[in-house]
């Protein structure tokens, strides 16, 4: 079917048609004789999803394995799915504009709960069945995969095959099987349950209760496979540069995070190989700016040799180097770069220092005033100050204590300038417990707890001048801390909130309380029964996820957290999770 | 200087000419070409272009301009050809002793309307109407709403070709676009036009009181090689 050929002329009555056009710079043959292909579904915009690095590795990864075709295909903006509706066109990949239903599989990178809704949206367009069940022999094997796989529990019904960890070796060896089932002629079954026995793969309808599915790890980071032809982007998207994965893994431990606890082990690239990758990148690309990227940058063990050597590098050749995430302590990086910045983002979490030490932020205000007085003394007269409410053992006393750090910044900025035109946007998120973390049994607070606290804050921050405060909306801090820890019940509720026209539900003009709270009473649920408090000795939907950190371990960094006690860095010695083990963190080196 | 004469064209319409600006640069970088920066908090790479393309409508003869040492035009094009945006491929390149300023200097350009047989009726009738009359309104949607404004001495000339109309569209500081006048050409007469179908085949420049093609003008200036 040509799809695109009937769209050719109506694309221009869209926002950005070069969204559903392809044509990027280094994209690769995709008609060439393959054995198998997928179609990587990103379930939101183009700008968004181009800007992960996890779709850009497995694409091009995939595609530059003689057998396999790798095509990509983002959720289409409200203006564009309605047009595809209209003229009764399927939704197609952006490279060979083939409809998803003509390939072998169709992957979904499932990046944050707030995307659910779309994964129903991109299978409505394409016309594929919501539900594994309801699809025969002749639909493509629908696979997730992404951070959020970690519970699958509530979409596990739309798929016939879930990836937990990291994908780049998993989706091979299910490519190869579905390559060798095509080639044999293999019944859907048949593949079905030769997947569940590859590392890491969930097979939903062929999963024996009780049984553990342990996450996929990639054991040679330093080699593993690195996208350094990326694409080029035709219309500017939310990253639009190169990016260097310095390391996968966290060694802070902060209790509320969940990438910190599942993307154990740590495994670092050398710099040397990330020189290489980044001249590579850059060379192919034409990118003139570069990142760093990685849980916590700040953090890497040899980031002012590699800094130096990368700088060395684009010296004159008007590249940018951007280095996100750095943790407080870890600030002096950023002052060797020779960059235009005049603005510093930090993310202290929480007010007080009783507080931080209860979340493990392992910052002391010292950290704090040290790094911002370093800041002001080089002419920083902007900063962002990233924070969260509602976590645990939270009091008044600690959101006020907010409100108190900003003003000691401030008149610190005073005393050292002597001007006052410092400003201070203060970002307030809303503690969302999350599953494979010390937090996961914690409750969140209520909606009402939520609004209160909010203005609580505001008012308070209302008294200092030069202050900006912005906060999550609440709602949807609901919505993300139910399906975080959500159970199988939760897809049917998915598809009624979809079928009442519930999509794009991160993006906040778009999100629909409304239709969310009646998909929950329709189907006899309550979303307040999954924001409580769980008990420790109950089986949690995700339990038979093996993240190689053990449940013990998370007890005791949550009974820690309580007395206020602090957990070293996993860099000044193991802590004993339990992912230190057949992947060794740090290369073995601790 | 370089004066690169490119297409843009396939899906390379889709892309706007802020993005097109983007694509370029990146291109240049990638061919490893030296081009001037600006000076200044905030350096950008010099890149001077001929006036922009309405979204949707190909081009045969988009021009842009470099500041760059120690290449050739020859060079030029397969360098930039080899790791160039697709749809975007250079077709010559001319050697420019100082800046064109092509943006300034552009007066007109020709466009092809491709139409289907079974519109030729249409299309004959729609000629002949607009050329003989003193007025013809093309319309626009603009912040305010839809607006009509008088363009008939904006269009220098319109032939049909069969099966092709080729019309002279005043372009740069006076300018109609195209896909506008196809687009009102289809609403009175029924022409069934479409914008992805509209090719911009040749733009004119003016030098020394004479308005010549842009290429004609590029080689007076400096030497051309394709």
């Amino acid at each position: 079917m040509d799809v695109f050929g009937k769209l050719k002329e109506s694309l221009l009555s869209v926002e950005k048609p070069a969204r559903y056009t392809g044509g990027e710079y280094n994209t690769p043959d995709v008609y060439k004789k393959r054995k198998a292909d997928i179609c990587i579904c990103f379930p939101d915009i183009y700008e968004i999803g181009m800007s992960n690095l996890g779709i850009s590795i497995l694409y091009g990864m995939l595609n530059d394995n003689p057998d396999f075709v790798a095509e990509r295909c983002f959720a289409p903006w409200h203006d564009m799915g309605e047009l595809l509706k209209k003229k009764g066109l399927p939704l197609y990949s952006l490279e060979s504009k083939r409809p998803l239903t003509e390939f072998d599989a169709v992957g979904f990178s499932i990046q944050y709960e707030l995307l659910y809704s779309n994964i129903l949206y991109m299978l409505d367009l394409a016309g594929i069945p919501f539900t594994a069940k309801d699809r025969g022999e002749e639909y493509p094997f629908i696979i997730a995969g992404g951070p959020c796989t970690v519970n699958p529990e509530p979409f596990r019904d739309f798929f016939d095959i879930i990836q937990i960890g990291e994908g780049e070796e998993m989706l091979t060896s299910l490519m190869n099987l579905i390559a060798e089932g095509k080639e044999k002629g293999f019944s859907k079954e048949e593949v079905l349950k030769r997947a569940a026995t590859i590392e890491g793969v969930y097979v939903p309808r062929f999963h024996e209760v009780g049984k553990k599915v342990r996450k996929a790890v990639v054991k040679d980071f330093e080699n593993s496979y690195y996208p350094v032809k990326p694409l080029v982007p035709n219309i500017e998207i939310v990253h639009d540069r190169a990016v260097l994965e310095l390391y996968r893994g966290c060694a802070s431990g902060c209790r509320f995070c969940q990438a910190g606890f599942y993307y154990r082990a740590i495994r670092e690239r050398s710099p040397e190989k990330l020189l290489s990758l980044a001249v590579r990148s850059l060379e192919n690309s034409g990118f003139d700016e570069m990142s760093m990227a990685s849980l916590s940058t700040g953090d890497y063990y040899k980031l002012m040799p590699l800094i130096s050597s990368v700088s060395d590098y684009i010296k004159d050749k008007h590249v940018n180097l951007a280095l996100p995430s750095l943790r407080l302590s870890s600030f002096e990086g950023a002052f060797a770069l020779n960059t235009r910045m005049n603005s510093l983002t930090f993310a202290p979490e929480a007010g007080s220092q009783r507080l931080r030490d209860v979340i493990n932020k392992n910052i002391t205000e010292d950290d704090i005033f040290d790094s911002v007085s370093d800041a002001f003394d080089r002419g920083y007269d902007h900063l962002k100050l990233y924070f969260m409410m509602g976590l645990p053992t939270e009091t008044d006393e600690d959101i006020l204590e907010i409100c108190r750090l900003v003003k000691d910044i401030r008149e610190l900025y005073i005393k050292k300038t002597g001007n006052k035109r410092l400003t201070v946007s203060v970002s307030c998120s809303v503690f969302i417990p999350k599953p494979v973390t010390p937090f996961q049994w914690e409750e969140q607070i209520s909606l009402e707890e939520m609004l209160r606290r909010q203005n609580l804050l505001r008012n308070a921050l209302r008294t200092v001048k030069g202050v900006a405060f912005s906060w999550h909306g609440a709602e949807t801090s609901v919505l993300e801390a139910v399906f975080a820890r959500g159970d199988e019940k939760l897809g049917p509720v998915i598809s009624s909130a979809y079928g009442k026209g519930a999509k794009f539900d991160g993006w906040s003009e778009h999100f629909r309380w409304d239709v969310w709270q009646e998909a929950f009473s329709e189907n006899g649920l309550d979303m307040r029964d999954y924001v409580r408090a769980r008990d420790t000795d109950q089986t949690l939907p995700w339990d038979f996820i093996d993240t190689t950190v053990r449940k013990e371990y998370l007890l005791k960094e949550r009974e820690k957290a309580y007395n206020g006690i602090t957990t070293r860095s996993c860099r000044e010695g193991c802590n004993g999770c339990g992912a230190n083990g057949s992947v060794k963190c740090f290369g073995g080196v601790l | 200087m370089i004066t690169l004469k490119y297409k843009k064209h396939d899906t390379a319409v889709y892309i706007s000419h802020i993005d097109t600006l983007r694509a370029m640069v990146r291109s240049v970088r990638r061919a490893g070409i030296e081009v001037d920066f600006s000076k200044g908090f905030n350096p950008h790479m010099l890149l001077f272009f001929s006036p922009p393309l309405a979204l949707g409508v190909s081009s045969e003869c988009e021009y842009v301009t470099a500041d760059c040492k120690g290449v050739t035009p020859e060079e030029f094009v397969s360098r930039y050809n080899a790791v160039c945006a697709p749809g975007f491929e250079a077709v010559a390149a001319f050697y420019t002793p100082k800046s064109p300023n092509l943006a300034g200097r552009i007066r007109a350009a020709d466009y092809e309307f491709s139409y289907s047989a079974d519109k030729a009726e249409a299309v004959a009738a729609a000629v002949k109407a607009v050329m003989t009359s003193d007025v013809y309104e093309v319309g626009q949607t603009t912040k305010g709403g839809p607006v009509k404004k008088e363009c008939r001495k904006l269009i220098y000339a319109m032939e049909d070709l069969g099966g092709v109309l080729r019309v002279k569209l005043a372009t740069g500081n006076d300018n109609l676009r195209a896909d506008r006048l196809a687009l009102q050409m289809n609403e009175d007469f029924g022409t069934a036009f479409e914008v992805t179908g509209i090719v911009k085949k040749v733009q004119y420049a003016e030098h020394d009181g004479a308005v010549i093609p842009a290429d004609e003008f590029l080689v007076k200036t400096g030497e051309e090689v394709k």
